[in-house]
Formats: C-alpha cells, sequence, structure tokens
C-alpha cells in the first residue's frame, strides 16, 4: 500500500515538473554543457568532424585584438552606462515622486522608449544623428552638435550609450520611484520637524532607505549592459570599422559569419565566466552593504 | 493634489524640458514620415505640409504587416501561455514535495539565470538544427518555453511559498484530484504573479531580435523586429518609406502600453523587487 502511495506520488510530481524541465533541458541545459564541450574543439558548424584542440581556443583570445578590442569597449560601455542610467534615473524619480496634475504624463513619457524593440530605437536613432542633428545644429548655430555622430569611433561609442540611457532610463526609474513611494512620509516631516532639509535630508535619510532599489537596479543594469547586442547591431553593426562591436556581436560574427563555432563558443564561455565573477563580486558587497545598515 | 509652490514649478520646469529631449528622435521620425522623399530632401525638421499617407501604404504593403503583425501576436501569445502554464506547474511541485530531489533542481534553475543568451546561443542553434526545429514558429515558441521557464519557476515559487496549505488540503478532502486543486484552487490564488510574468515576458518576447534572426529565416514567418531589421536595410535611402514602417512596427506595443501602463508598471516593479 504505502509504496503504491509513493509511486502515486512521484508519478504526480512529475507530471508537474517534466514538460518544464524536459524543455529547460534541451534548450537550456544541453546548449550550456555542449557549448563547453565545442569551446575545446575546432568546428565550422557544419562538417561532421570536431577536432579537439584543448585550450588552445582560449590561448588564441589572447592574442585577438578584435575581440579585445570587444571587451574593452564592452567594459567602457558598461562603466558608462550603469552610472548614466542609475542617476539620471534617480533623479527622475526624485522629481517625479510629487502629486501634481500632469506628472503621470512625464512619468509616461520617460517610460516610453522602454516598450519599444531596441531595433526600432537603433534605427530611429540613427536617422535622427545622420539627418536631424546636422539640421539642428544649422539652424541654432550650435556647431559642436555637427559631428559625424556615428561614423567617427570616438563619437560613437558615446552616441551609442547615450541612445541605451535614453532606453533604460525609464525602466529603473520606475523601480526607484517604487522605492522612494514605500519611505514613510512621517519620517521625513519628523526629519524635517527636527532641521534637516534639502542636502541633508537626502543623504541622511533618503539615500540610505533606498540602499536596496538602487542594489536592484545596478544589479539589473550591469547585467544588461553585458547583454547588449540589438543596439550596436541596428545603430553601427559594430562599427566604423569594429570601434563598436560589443562581446556579444563579436561572438556573433565569429560563429554565423566566419563559421568558427568552436572558437565563438570559446569566446561565449568567457563572456558567461566575466559576468558570474561580476555577479559574485556584487553578491559579496551587497551583503557587507546590508550588514553595515 | 497640493498647490504648486515654487520648487514644485522649477522641477516641473525641467522634467517637460527633460521630456521634449526624450520625445524629440521619436518627433523628427513621425514627422518625416508623413512626407514624400522630395519634401525630406529638402528639410528633415520642417513640419509636413500635408500629411502624406503613401509611406504608410507602401510601407503596409511591403512588409506585409498584417502577416508580420499576427507571427508576432502568434509567438508572444502562446510563448507566454505555455511559460506559464509549465513553470506554475513546476514551482508549485517544488515547493509541495519538499526534498533533496526539489531543492537541487530549484537551485541548477536558479542559478542559471544569470547565464547570458550569447553563452548558449551557438549550441543552441546547433540543438534546433538537430531536432528540425529551425525555420519554424513552433520550433521558436518551444525555444521560448525552454528559455523563459527559468525566471518563471523562480517567481512562482517563492509565491506559492506565501499560499497555506490548508486551502489545498480541504480541496483534496473533498475529493479534488490533484491537478483539479492546481488549476481549480492554486492557480487563481497564483495571478498577481501571472502578470508579472505575463508583463514581463510579452515585452521580451514580443520585442525579441536575437532569437528570430537566428531561427527564422524565411519570410512568412517573420516577426515584426526582424522583419523591420529587414525592410529597413532594404530602403534605408527612401526615409520617408523607412521611417513609415518603423512607425508602424512601434504603433501596436505603443496602443497597448497606453492602455496596460498601470499593469506594465506593477509588473516590473514586483518583478524587480522578487529578483
Amino acid at each position: 500500500m504505502i509504496s503504491n502511495r509513493k509511486l502515486k506520488t512521484g508519478a504526480i510530481f512529475l507530471s508537474f515538473i517534466l514538460p518544464a524541465l524536459i524543455l529547460y533541458t534541451v534548450f537550456f541545459l544541453i546548449p550550456l554543457s555542449s557549448g563547453l564541450l565545442y569551446s575545446l574543439t575546432k568546428w565550422n558548424g557544419i562538417s561532421s568532424i570536431k577536432k579537439y584542440v584543448g585550450l588552445n581556443n582560449f590561448k588564441e583570445l589572447l592574442g585577438d585584438k578584435r575581440f579585445l578590442n570587444s571587451l574593452s569597449f564592452t567594459f567602457k560601455y558598461a562603466i558608462l552606462n550603469v552610472i548614466s542610467i542609475n542617476i539620471l534615473a534617480f533623479l527622475l524619480a526624485l522629481m517625479l515622486d510629487r502629486q501634481i496634475r500632469g506628472i503621470g504624463l512625464l512619468r509616461s513619457i520617460f517610460f516610453l522608449p522602454n516598450v519599444i524593440s531596441m531595433i526600432i530605437v537603433g534605427f530611429i536613432w540613427q536617422f535622427f544623428f545622420t539627418n536631424v542633428i546636422g539640421e539642428i545644429a544649422n539652424w541654432t548655430g550650435l556647431t559642436f552638435l555637427n559631428q559625424s555622430w556615428l561614423g567617427n569611433p570616438g563619437i560613437a561609442f558615446y552616441s551609442v550609450t547615450l541612445v541605451s540611457v535614453w532606453r533604460g532610463a525609464g525602466y529603473m526609474m520606475i523601480i526607484y520611484l517604487a522605492g522612494l513611494q514605500t519611505i514613510n512620509s512621517e519620517l521625513i516631516d519628523a526629519s524635517r520637524i527636527d532641521g534637516a532639509s534639502g542636502w541633508k535630508l537626502f543623504a541622511y535619510i533618503i539615500l540610505p532607505l533606498m540602499i536596496p532599489s538602487i542594489n536592484i537596479c545596478l544589479f539589473m543594469t550591469i547585467a544588461n549592459s553585458f547583454k547588449m547586442f540589438d543596439l550596436v547591431f541596428a545603430m553601427t553593426h559594430g562599427g566604423p570599422g569594429y570601434a563598436t562591436e560589443v562581446i556579444s556581436l563579436n561572438i556573433y560574427n565569429e560563429a554565423f559569419l566566419s563559421d568558427r563555432y568552436g572558437y565563438g563558443t570559446a569566446k561565449a564561455v568567457v563572456l558567461m565566466l566575466m559576468i558570474l565573477i561580476i555577479t559574485y563580486i556584487q553578491l559579496k558587497v551587497l551583503k557587507k552593504k546590508e550588514v553595515v545598515l | 493634489m497640493k498647490k504648486l509652490n515654487p520648487k514644485n514649478i522649477v522641477i516641473i520646469f525641467i522634467l517637460v524640458i527633460l521630456g521634449v529631449f526624450f520625445l524629440m528622435p521619436i518627433y523628427f521620425a513621425v514627422i518625416n514620415s508623413f512626407k514624400p522623399l522630395s519634401e525630406i530632401v529638402t528639410s528633415y525638421t520642417d513640419f509636413p505640409k500635408s500629411f502624406y499617407l503613401g509611406n504608410y501604404i507602401k510601407a503596409w504593403i511591403k512588409t506585409d504587416f498584417p502577416r508580420v503583425f499576427l507571427n508576432s501576436l502568434i509567438i508572444t501569445v502562446i510563448s507566454l501561455s505555455g511559460i506559464i502554464l509549465i513553470s506554475s506547474m513546476a514551482g508549485y511541485i517544488l515547493v509541495r514535495t519538499p526534498g533533496k530531489l526539489s531543492w537541487l533542481l530549484f537551485v541548477i534553475i536558479v542559478s542559471s539565470m544569470i547565464i547570458p543568451f550569447h553563452t548558449i546561443m551557438i549550441p543552441l542553434i546547433v540543438v534546433t538544427r538537430k531536432l528540425n526545429l529551425s525555420n519554424s514558429i513552433p520550433g521558436i515558441i518551444l525555444v521560448y518555453w525552454g528559455l523563459g521557464c527559468n525566471f518563471a519557476i523562480f517567481l512562482y515559487h517563492g509565491f506559492v511559498k506565501t499560499i497555506p496549505h490548508e486551502l489545498e488540503e480541504s480541496a483534496v478532502m473533498d475529493g479534488c484530484t490533484p491537478y483539479q486543486t492546481f488549476f481549480k484552487i492554486v492557480m487563481p490564488l497564483l495571478v498577481p504573479v501571472t502578470s508579472t510574468i505575463a508583463v514581463l515576458d510579452a515585452l521580451w518576447i514580443w520585442n525579441d531580435f536575437l532569437l528570430p534572426l537566428l531561427l527564422l529565416q524565411r519570410k512568412a514567418i517573420q516577426t515584426i523586429p526582424l522583419s523591420q531589421y529587414i525592410f529597413f536595410g532594404q530602403y534605408y535611402s527612401d526615409w520617408g518609406l523607412a521611417l513609415a514602417g518603423l512607425i508602424l512596427a512601434v504603433l501596436p506595443i505603443v496602443i497597448f502600453y497606453i492602455f496596460m501602463q498601470k499593469y506594465i508598471v506593477k509588473g516590473i516593479t514586483a518583478g524587480a523587487v522578487k529578483s
């Protein structure tokens, strides 16, 4: 009897979990583990022969200028992007956290870019950068606007980041707004009565209470920065030259344009390790902060 | 509503200026989409002389808009429903069957959430080729089910823990099978998480580009972002047409946003706090 019941609960357990587990295994775990194996081979993706080359792919990476360039571009982009998005989003949330007629409309405007597909965002801005901005420069006399926004490697970095901030800030703004709204207004009033105002109120009351929201947003923006693909693909396609090629685009090109599946997955494994390390450091730092609080 | 004090006036002023900057690229894309090419070339910033609709008609036909819209809709809705179904079942049973196996499965699923798509992208394509799933709508839907379930299971898992067990027990006493209990009693209680997942995953799948780029080569089965990418590449010198295509592509999701704004904001906040 007992084993019969056990069998039955086992069968029920399986029937609930298997659909998800099978799909997850086939489309996530198997690619993940076979990717680790591919990274040790030389393979063009079509041929039935995968030649085992040990760690050669990883050795080659160290001397691959284009890959190293994409690495440094991605890091630079991530740093500027994370800082700019979070500062802008936080400021927007602070300004929007009041009840005035029409403020809802402003909130909607700042969030709007987020619902638009990255690819389309990239094209809308490409049009703006290549055609509109020059004309604005001409009739406003702001001649410094007359630049090759996407054609100049040095400037293209800032153009791409600007668009990324434009699209991403609204999302984080929502999270910061939710954080601000959980702050007890009596606490704010009490500290006002105690003489705290302006900067002091912000630095000693609001900011410490916002640490959880800041952590969440940093976490999300860092992860998003390393996964960026669509925007660059649409705006510059990695160019001029390879100046704006992010890691994910470099991996894509290696596998699907140069047909080097083995080498491409080696890069993908490096990307994963980097993200794991960064996440680990983040969690450590967050834990410490929480202890202090 | 508070009265407008000077400080608030300054803040509103700053916000309005920022808002104008935010809308600028979209504004210029919209006005130029209503101009014939001859008018665009003379000035990119002038307001259109007349609302010329030719670009929209051409873009509608050339992108085969009704078809790609339907493709996007089908892929998003079925992927979403599947993710919700399989993940709620899995998340629920993992909580209600405590044990080492459940714990291990949950840990594997959650820890894989930080692995970026690009890491598994290449072998995933190999898998879909082997299973004959590339270049088909059912194929890409299956892949979305597989890729979307870890985050959804994580959210359901967290929520089921907060649901008291007693309701289910009394349902079992009344003679409900485990499936009846789940679908009739538990599923309705999960609505808050379900709507969070629905919002986040709908935005993800509707706007996703890379997976359709890798899997959907045939024109007849392409989604809006992918068909836009190809269309824009073909007609980018004809700006009016290219821009009309873009605006057309953006319209469905912007309309959805206007009506569902409240739920989107709620979904984002809930999703962020839990993760």
